[in-house]
């Protein structure tokens, strides 16, 4: 048995809701940090590189734009993972980072 | 015939060199500042104490000697440069001692430990000495190593961001055979703890041999980090005997594969633990420190060394974690300075005005930060508040709190993730978890039975709340 592959911050809730997703992402624009998406057919512990569509959104702050490129994403790579990552220029880390999409 | 070569005999320290020099301007480019809380003999001045602290930890012995006139004493002599009065009913004041970069080896916690933490402390001018904070200057701080790796980086290692770490230690503490062990260990990683521990107990008793435990652990870490998808640790303790000793365990875990090993940093000592530092920078291993013997050091509030010292001391030489009390579990310790030293472990600057219980600023540089451990009777319902005092820069751990767990160490590290997950994103939300925090948790529980069954099993188990 296999059980059930976990990845980002909330990887053990039920999946976000769109509604929840935007407030997460209101939340990582007041902390001043930027926000990319990337995806990947499975989860490995032995890979953190996820595939880059576009690079990080470095001078987006729109919540709503954020929210269509997960929607386009989600047409686009049905059958992948789609993780949103958020960056911190200042400490120069990755930070909260959550699953916007998995393979039904 | 000449009789008198040097003023020979017995001085009051006050009278001494430089060492009692009220108003005195330090240097905090290069000089080490100490805060003493002085509780002097009766009948004993507090100026003579302060300055025979000075002088005892620096330059002097107890008499004038004739070689003291072929050294320089203004670079060697400890300056007493404010005195203040603590508590005058207890007789205790603190004394503020400066003292010159040349008196110290560079990168050495042994060396500065001689000095200021030697004979003074059974001085018999003082009934108690206590030393409460120690600042490093820029020029001294910069001989050290600082943390192996450091928050960032190990986050990275991990690849796990965005909220506290999750830890447990497994138990009982002892008596487990090697494969129940890592059976434990499988249980608590696959149900979704990032971290497993060993108890400090632990070393190489005869129920399960250091070679043992290795092995079992490890195949524990490899096979939850192939079910779940996700990078876990188990800190495997070196703590041993002997230098051999410990450098053959840590190379075997490192052979193994393992991410992190665990040393007992006081019991060690300065000079095990400076080693273990280096080597685990080389070999890009986490070094997780546990603090057993802190309390036979800290807990005493007249005599001994402050736990914000030994903190910087674990920063300074290298740890990657460091165990630093929960202020809501079953272990003493004062809220306020719980809530400092935890800065003063991750911060690049901390000031009086941010830690109130801080006697210097600090500025730590470019050097990476230490993540501090919550650990010791904390369970889930503590959850919302370990996250407001500690924020995403710690690691908590739920050893009972997880192994506890009616249905297991499997669901019990289950709800201890799911309610983590369930305050982060609450708090993201803007939610108030001093306020909100039962009703998070509450609801998370609902969709989770795991949660559920953890918040009945320890309803209402309090250590007593402050702060």
């Amino acid at each position: 048995m296999k059980a059930q592959p976990r990845a980002g911050t909330f990887a053990y809730l039920p999946p976000l809701t769109d509604q929840e997703i935007r407030q997460q992402i209101e939340y990582i624009f007041a902390q001043g940090w930027m926000i990319g998406l990337e995806f990947s057919s499975q989860i490995s512990a032995a890979d953190t590189y996820w595939h880059w569509e576009k690079l990080p959104y470095f001078e987006t702050r729109d919540p709503d734009f954020i929210m269509q490129e997960i929607q386009r994403m989600r047409q686009e790579y049905p059958r992948h993972y789609i993780m949103l990552t958020s960056y911190d220029h200042k400490r120069q880390s990755q930070n909260l980072s959550f699953l916007v999409h998995a393979p039904g | 015939m000449q009789d008198k070569f040097y003023d020979a005999g017995v001085k009051d320290y006050r009278e001494a060199h430089y060492y009692f020099d009220l108003g005195y301007q330090p240097d905090p480019a290069t000089q080490v500042l100490a805060a003493f809380k002085i509780t002097p003999r009766p009948g004993v001045a507090p100026e003579e104490a302060a300055a025979a602290v000075a002088a005892e930890s620096s330059f002097a012995t107890w008499t004038m000697v004739w070689s003291d006139h072929l050294v320089d004493p203004a670079r060697y002599c400890a300056r007493v440069y404010h005195l203040e009065p603590v508590d005058e009913g207890k007789r205790q004041w603190m004394a503020y001692i400066a003292y010159p970069l040349d008196l110290f080896e560079e990168g050495s916690i042994p060396n500065l430990m001689a000095s200021l933490l030697g004979n003074v402390f059974g001085f018999k001018p003082l009934i108690a000495l206590r030393l409460e904070d120690l600042y490093f200057p820029p020029a001294y701080l910069t001989t050290f190593q600082g943390p192996p790796h450091g928050i960032r980086q190990e986050r990275d290692m991990l690849n796990k961001y965005g909220r506290p770490l999750l830890g447990a230690t497994m138990k009982p503490k002892l008596g487990l055979s090697a494969k129940n062990y890592g059976r434990l260990i499988y249980e608590a990683l696959v149900g979704g703890l990032d971290f497993t521990k060993d108890d400090e107990n632990i070393t190489s008793q005869t129920f399960m041999r250091w070679e043992h435990r290795f092995e079992a652990s490890m195949e524990a870490v490899h096979k939850a980090e192939a079910m779940t998808g996700e990078r876990k640790g188990h800190y495997l303790n070196v703590t041993a005997h002997t230098f051999d000793e410990i450098f053959k365990r840590a190379e075997r875990a490192k052979e193994l594969g393992s991410r992190i090993i665990m040393l007992d940093y006081l019991i060690a000592g300065m000079t095990a633990f400076t080693s273990v530092a280096q080597w685990c920078r080389e070999n890009g291993i986490l070094l997780h420190l546990h603090r057993a013997f802190h309390s036979v050091i800290d807990r005493n509030p007249d005599h001994g060394v402050a736990w914000p010292v030994l903190a910087k001391f674990a920063r300074l030489v290298g740890g990657d974690h460091i165990h630093n009390g929960t202020i809501v579990g079953k272990l003493a310790g004062d809220p306020q300075e719980l809530l400092d030293t935890a800065r003063m472990l991750r911060e690049p600057r901390v000031t009086r005005a941010e830690a109130p219980t801080i006697h210097f600023d600090q500025d730590w540089l470019s050097m990476p930060g230490t993540f501090p451990v919550a650990s010791g009777g904390i369970h889930v319902w503590h959850m919302p508040a370990l996250v407001h005092y500690f924020g995403d820069d710690s690691i908590l751990q739920f050893g009972g709190g997880t192994v506890g767990h009616p249905w297991g160490s499997k669901a019990g590290a289950t709800a201890n993730r799911v309610a983590l997950e369930a305050v982060i994103k609450g708090r993201n939300e803007g939610r108030d978890l001093q306020k909100e925090g039962q009703d998070i948790l509450s609801q998370a529980a609902r969709r989770n039975p795991e949660l559920r069954v953890a918040l009945e099993t320890w309803k209402g188990v309090e250590f007593e709340i402050t702060a």
